[in-house]
């Protein structure tokens, strides 16, 4: 009986529409559109935990229209008085809505299932790092919409106008553009959380923890529990009392949810640990990255042969997470090991279209393999100082000063005519040394970028540190 | 006095003082979108009557009324944002967008789901997408935008059109 009921509120309520209209939203989101969720390592469809985070992140636009959209079919109910129809039937009330508010559950559960598993195919492709983290991501997402629809019921069997699910809808989007996560919004963490939204993964190597899968299951089960017991329960008293378990819900999160976006958001240590290539010089890459190990194999050890030039040459080349530009001076650097990172925003901006060999080999010479020490200004701000001395380094490296210094680097052409013309005059001018104190300046850029002090660019024309 | 009550008018004057709270509250020029889209989208619900076959059979011309109905809207969406400290020109802007967006919305979609075009401009307003387009991002340009005054111009003469010509959808 249940499911003929159920059956029948699928093709007579929002229930379907509901799905229908979560997915299109949602694909028509990150396939129309260009934005964040296509950039870095952690792209939508790089990594299985960025996908459960980006499409968490999707619930920014989608999640607010849902809410309005089950309080137009809560406050339908009880406008066209069906209910009191309905109430002269044995069956109780709780029934009804149940199986409401489940037809609806299910539509949208499936929505977001069928749009992961579209994301999905193309994620296991691209990556052949897999755990289970995204599992709990995806599961507090379907949560969170289902307890959205059945809140956004409650309301509208609450308060049964027509501007109900308008006035709800817009105020929900408003409530949820403030509390959008930045480093610089007044809004508390754990207030950020309260949200659906997950600000979506900036690099492959981070996840989300523990504690804000488990808080915020505790407040959107509560949420979900009020609004069907407030679509339930009859006089006013029940009414208040039906309050209780979002209010729980919500001094639960409150207790569990983190403080701080470090704890939120921390490094996942299966994505950084290393898988090395030892057949010759040693090559590592992240696991986030083990699909990528053969193609950095060459490179890097063609790289590593044309430092052998240099005194006390390293040997080894390892992946380091892209942690962004900002904490480029914490990073410990080795002199044993060229560092690598895919997502330097230097010249390895991460796009598999960077991954040629020649292109891979020429930008782990850059600063004759060495990470660069400041943040890097973006393409088009113009020239700067260190990165001109870290393309010279790289080009007498890497053809001895045969071509111009960025014919191997169109990308790095867009910093302005000058910018090509200096390095060319400045490659010039340190081939016209002789030979062991070339060594000498190319060997103290590298040794500037592994220390972080000096000017390697004053280095590299004077020989010495100051200009 | 009848059409009035009829056409929700209380509640719409509600929505557009607390549209003029909120944005006496917030006192921020990022809140214009939202506050016009709250008082445009609780406002479109007035514009359909409560039996649209009852209102056939009135001998009025109802295009003038309605074409009225949906200006004045626009034009006290617009005023609800001058008591507080964001610019005029864009509060009045984004109302006449957005009502005629309302307009455009109660034709196609009937008056129950009239929001459901402002409320997708607003949406579209924060896509990160969409940053760079100021056609798309109409609501939250700056004072002086050509692009988005266009647009806003645009969706106004869409709406005032076919609402006003067809009237509430029969969804």
């Amino acid at each position: 009986m249940t499911g003929r009921v159920l059956h029948i509120e699928l093709r007579r309520s929002i229930a379907s529409w509901l799905g229908a209209i979560f997915l299109v939203l949602t694909l028509g989101l990150c396939y129309g559109l260009t934005g964040p969720w296509g950039k870095g390592s952690g792209a939508w469809l790089a990594q299985w935990a960025s996908l459960a985070q980006w499409q968490r992140y999707f619930l920014d636009f989608t999640w607010p229209a849902v809410f309005a959209l089950g309080a137009w079919q809560g406050s339908r109910q009880r406008r066209s008085t069906m209910d009191e129809l309905l109430s002269a039937t044995p069956r109780p009330a709780w029934q009804r809505a149940a199986v409401l508010a489940g037809a609806a559950a299910i539509t949208l559960t499936l929505a977001s299932l069928v749009f992961f598993a579209i994301g999905a195919v193309q994620v296991a492709r691209s990556t052949g790092y897999f755990t289970l983290g995204w599992l709990p991501t995806l599961l507090v997402g379907i949560l969170a919409v289902a307890a959205g629809v059945v809140a956004g019921m409650g309301i509208g069997h609450l308060l049964p106008y027509l501007v109900t699910p308008p006035l709800v809808g817009v105020l929900g989007f408003g409530l949820m553009i403030a509390a959008q996560w930045t480093p610089s919004s007044p809004v508390p963490v754990r207030v950020q959380l309260f949200s659906p939204v997950l600000p979506g993964a900036a690099t492959a190597f981070v996840t989300v923890a523990g504690s804000v899968h488990i808080g915020q299951a505790l407040l959107f089960a509560g949420l979900a529990a009020s609004g069907f017991l407030v679509s339930v329960v009859r006089g006013v008293r029940a009414r208040i009392a039906s309050v209780l378990p979002l209010a729980l819900g919500v001094a639960l999160a409150l207790a569990v949810l983190p403080g701080r976006p470090a704890t939120a958001y921390p490094a996942d240590p299966g994505a950084v640990a290393l898988v090395c290539d030892d057949h010759g010089p040693r090559v590592c890459v992240t696991r986030a990255h083990q699909n990528l190990l053969a193609t950095l194999a060459g490179p890097g050890r063609q790289a590593l042969a044309r430092l052998a030039v240099l005194p006390g040459a390293p040997t080894t080349v390892i992946e380091i997470p892209d942690s962004g530009s900002q904490y480029v001076s914490l990073l410990p650097r080795p002199g044993d090991t060229v560092q690598v990172d895919l997502n330097d925003h230097e010249t390895r901006y991460w796009g598999f279209s960077r991954l040629d060999p020649a292109t891979l080999e020429w930008s782990m010479l850059l600063g004759a393999g060495t990470e660069p020490c400041a943040t890097v200004l973006p393409p088009g701000a113009g020239p700067d100082a260190d990165l001109l001395a870290r393309v010279i380094a790289a080009s007498w490296l890497f053809d001895g000063g045969a071509r111009p210094v960025l014919a191997d680097d169109p990308a790095l052409a867009s910093r302005g005519p000058g910018f090509a013309q200096e390095a060319d005059a400045a490659e010039v001018a340190l081939l016209s040394l002789p030979r062991p104190e070339q060594v000498r300046r190319v060997a103290a850029v590298r040794q500037a970028g592994l220390t972080c002090q000096g000017d390697p660019l004053a280095l590299l024309t004077r020989g010495s540190a100051f200009r | 006095m009848l059409y009035a009550r009829s056409r929700r008018l209380g509640v719409a004057m509600a929505a557009m003082a607390g549209s003029t709270v909120l944005l006496g509250v917030l006192g921020h020029a990022q809140a214009v979108p939202v506050g016009s889209t709250l008082s445009v989208t609780v406002a479109s619900t007035g514009l359909m009557g409560v039996n649209a076959v009852l209102d056939r059979t009135a001998s009025i011309r109802w295009p003038p009324r309605r074409a009225a109905h949906l200006i004045g809207m626009a034009v006290l969406a617009g005023l609800a944002g001058l008591p507080a400290a964001v610019p005029p020109g864009v509060v009045a802007r984004d109302a006449l967008g957005q009502a005629g967006l309302a307009g455009a919305g109660v034709t196609l979609f009937g008056g129950s789901f009239g929001w459901c075009l402002p409320f997708a401009a607003l949406v579209v307003t924060y896509l990160p997408g969409l940053a760079r387009i100021p056609v798309a991002t109409w609501l939250a340009q700056p004072a002086g935008s050509t692009p988005a005054l266009v647009a806003a111009l645009a969706f106004g003469v869409i709406g005032l059109l076919t609402y006003s010509a067809i009237g509430r959808g029969r969804v």
